[in-house]
């Protein structure tokens, strides 16, 4: 076949080269028209295949592990989905009505299920037409008699238009080479579970579909987002070199994670670990993180119960004694915006992001927060912590938690259980308010924690979920730059600590931008924090302080990226690109 | 829980005040397809000026119905007594 290159987002960093399968084999719909005397063969022949399928979701669900419930309830929606009389008897009613046989009527009634659906103004059911679609294909195969090639033992590179939970938990994942797939974003499952795997993989590939077939020879390259179909013997030797130097590089820095971050000029920083649950402690000693940098704390509170105080105990107490002697820093409740308590969700607001979220929430409803602070004193004494505030806008933000600590220390000390006093308290800087006020912040406050996704779109003025002005998520704005270089100072004039926890601190050229403003410590996925080290191992402090101070100084956005392109390039050589980075995109080699 | 079940002349009804964070989404809905489906009886269930099959969760789910809406359930059939009783309970514990 011709030789041809795709482009997708990359999700997970790395490349692939192999031969392609799809997930669902049949991919073109048998059309045929049937007579009279078929069409109960025909309709029985649906009802077969709803069967079948509703059977092998439920095998698949028994295997879901015990953690991953969520994606149980996907799968139970979908084995509802497949034997909705809305599809199967339409379909079959199709089948008698037109004379056509049962994949043909499957396919119409499944398009036509999926037009409703895209046509509905809630953006959640408008998505909803994606679970249709997962098992319109599931039948379509049953009907073909082809069980997918789910089990195929083959090692190759996956190819769907998505992967539903479902899908994705059938996967015999040790014969996967590379993930692709037409639809689909940065948070999809895919993207999710790949990066967990560290799998390749690209999403939203354009044109995918179309152009590759079924054991076509492809590489898929997870650094540039790029596909290449049919490639030669020079594409292959090229890659074939550059997954090498990548599993090379990626092994390198895992050797070396727990070396310290130490800049060829002897200054140092911290790169710690963004945690979210206990369930991903494991990989803290792994990725060599000096610590915690930032432990949500919201994953508890999504249940629908309420979490008991000594639950939280609990889970503050493993995390603050695996972490030990490192320091964890656990921030507070912060629901809104994409994650709500049924508090909030109940107050309706058009605008959660700029709603009742974060400190201010916490305020209003003390019960829930009292809870969880004397939870976190009392596992204070399991380690090495510190308190984190989010969402704060004012100094009395910070002087009503002070009082409130003052207060749950006499009530804990009163009824005898043991708890840490005079945790550090830091305050999250993420609004253009904190900003402004961070000199008396820094007054009022143990250190700093910078969240640079929310300080951006608040600077900015754009709303996370909007594509349209996603444009505006620029990250070399003058406004950000000369806002981070403003608490940087502020928080180093009161001689306390500042770090950064946003996606800036684990793309490269945020990274270099951040050290050279000096940053104490920079915080991100543990998957990231190895490559982080490397990197920063790599750079001299006095080069990082050019660059910022560059940037600082321009007023161009495209100029200051033209700007730290080459000064790392210079600094990291072909080394960059193993990075991932959403903030430039690699200059073509 | 507001147990007052009328004769309508497509059935009884009954109305019933939901309590979900997140409107009928595709767990509660399929959920209630799954329970619906128990009983013999023909049962729909109505939000605002629209009706959708309750034994079809795709139907449920074009409803769109918010997670406070007041919905009426209407169920024609032998069994449509226990049904509605079933299903209001099941509504009102209902949670996502």
């Amino acid at each position: 076949m011709a030789r041809a290159t795709l482009f997708g987002t990359p999700v997970s960093p790395g490349i692939a080269i192999g031969l392609i399968r799809f997930t669902h084999q049949v991919r073109l719909t048998e059309e045929r028209r049937i007579s009279p005397d078929e069409i109960a063969a025909e309709q029985e022949k649906l009802r077969t295949a709803v069967a079948c399928a509703r059977a092998s979701l439920r095998a698949t669900m028994d295997n879901v592990p015990e953690d991953m419930a969520e994606y149980r309830d996907v799968i139970a929606a979908q084995m509802e989905l497949a034997r909705d009389p809305k599809l199967v008897d339409s379909a079959c009613a199709l089948v008698e009505k037109e004379g056509i046989c049962a994949p043909w009527a499957l396919e119409r009634t499944v398009e036509d299920l999926c037009a409703i659906f895209r046509k509905l103004d809630d953006p959640y059911l408008r998505d909803r037409a994606q679970d249709i679609r997962a098992v319109g294909l599931r039948l379509r195969d049953g009907l073909a008699g082809s069980q997918t090639n789910r089990t195929n033992e083959q090692p190759g590179i996956l190819a769907a238009e998505d992967l539903s939970p479902a899908d994705v938990m059938e996967l015999n994942l040790k014969g996967i080479l590379g993930i692709l797939t037409s639809e689909g974003g940065p948070t999809s499952h895919t993207a999710i579970l790949s990066r967990g795997m560290h799998i390749p993989a690209l999403v939203g590939v354009t044109g995918l579909l179309r152009s590759a077939h079924e054991g076509d020879s492809i590489i898929v390259d997870g650094l540039s987002g790029r596909v290449l179909l049919g490639p030669d013997d020079d594409d292959l030797a090229h890659y074939k070199a550059r997954k090498a130097e990548f599993t090379a590089w990626e092994a390198h820095t895992l050797r070396t994670a727990r070396w310290p971050a130490e800049m060829c000029d002897g200054v140092r920083v911290a790169v710690q670990a963004n945690l979210e649950s206990t369930d991903e402690l494991s990989s803290l000693a792994e990725s060599g993180a000096d610590g915690v940098g930032l432990y949500r704390t919201e994953f508890a509170y999504l249940k629908g119960v309420l979490p008991s105080e000594e639950d939280l105990v609990r889970e503050y107490t493993a995390v603050a004694a695996t972490a030990a002697p490192a320091r964890v820093v656990f921030r507070t409740l912060d629901c809104g915006a994409d994650k709500m308590l049924r508090a909030q969700a109940a107050l309706k607001e058009p605008n959660p992001a700029l709603g009742l979220r974060g400190i201010r929430f916490c305020l209003r409803h003390q019960g829930i927060f009292r809870t969880q602070l004397r939870a976190l004193l009392r596992a204070g004494l399991a380690g090495n912590t510190a308190l984190l505030l989010p969402m704060i806008s004012g100094l009395e933000e910070v002087q009503s938690v002070r009082r409130i600590l003052q207060d749950l220390h006499q009530e804990l000390q009163a009824q005898g259980l043991p708890h840490a006093y005079n945790l550090p308290l830091g305050v999250m800087v993420e609004t253009p308010a904190a900003v402004l006020i961070c000199d008396a912040l820094a007054r009022e406050c143990d250190f700093f924690s910078i969240g640079t996704n929310d300080l951006i779109h608040y600077l900015m003025a754009i709303d996370r979920n909007n594509r349209h002005v996603g444009y505006l998520h620029e990250p070399l704005h003058p406004a950000v730059v000369l806002s981070l270089k403003r608490v940087i100072d502020a928080a180093h004039r009161e001689s306390i600590g500042v770090s950064v926890c946003g996606e800036l601190a684990s793309d490269p050229y945020g990274l270099a931008l951040l050290v050279g403003m000096g940053v104490d410590a920079v915080s991100a996925a543990p998957r990231f924090v190895p490559g982080m080290k490397h990197m920063i191992r790599r750079l001299n402090a006095e080069t990082c302080m050019d660059l910022a101070h560059s940037v600082l100084m321009s007023t161009d956005v495209t100029a200051s990226k033209r700007m730290v392109r080459e000064k790392l390039h210079q600094s990291l050589g072909p080394e960059l690109t193993f990075h991932t980075t959403s903030l430039l995109t690699h200059s073509l080699p | 829980m507001e147990d007052v079940i009328e004769q309508t002349p497509r059935g009884l009804a009954l109305q019933v005040s939901l309590c979900l964070r997140s409107g009928l989404h595709a767990r509660p809905a399929a959920r209630l397809a799954q329970e619906a489906q128990r009983y013999t009886s023909a049962i729909w269930l109505i939000c605002d000026d629209s009706e959708a099959d309750a034994k079809s969760m795709l139907d449920i789910l074009s409803l769109a119905a918010p997670g406070d809406a007041d919905v009426t359930l209407l169920a024609d059939g032998a069994d449509a007594r226990e049904a509605l009783k079933g299903l209001a309970n099941f509504l009102t514990d209902l949670e996502d």
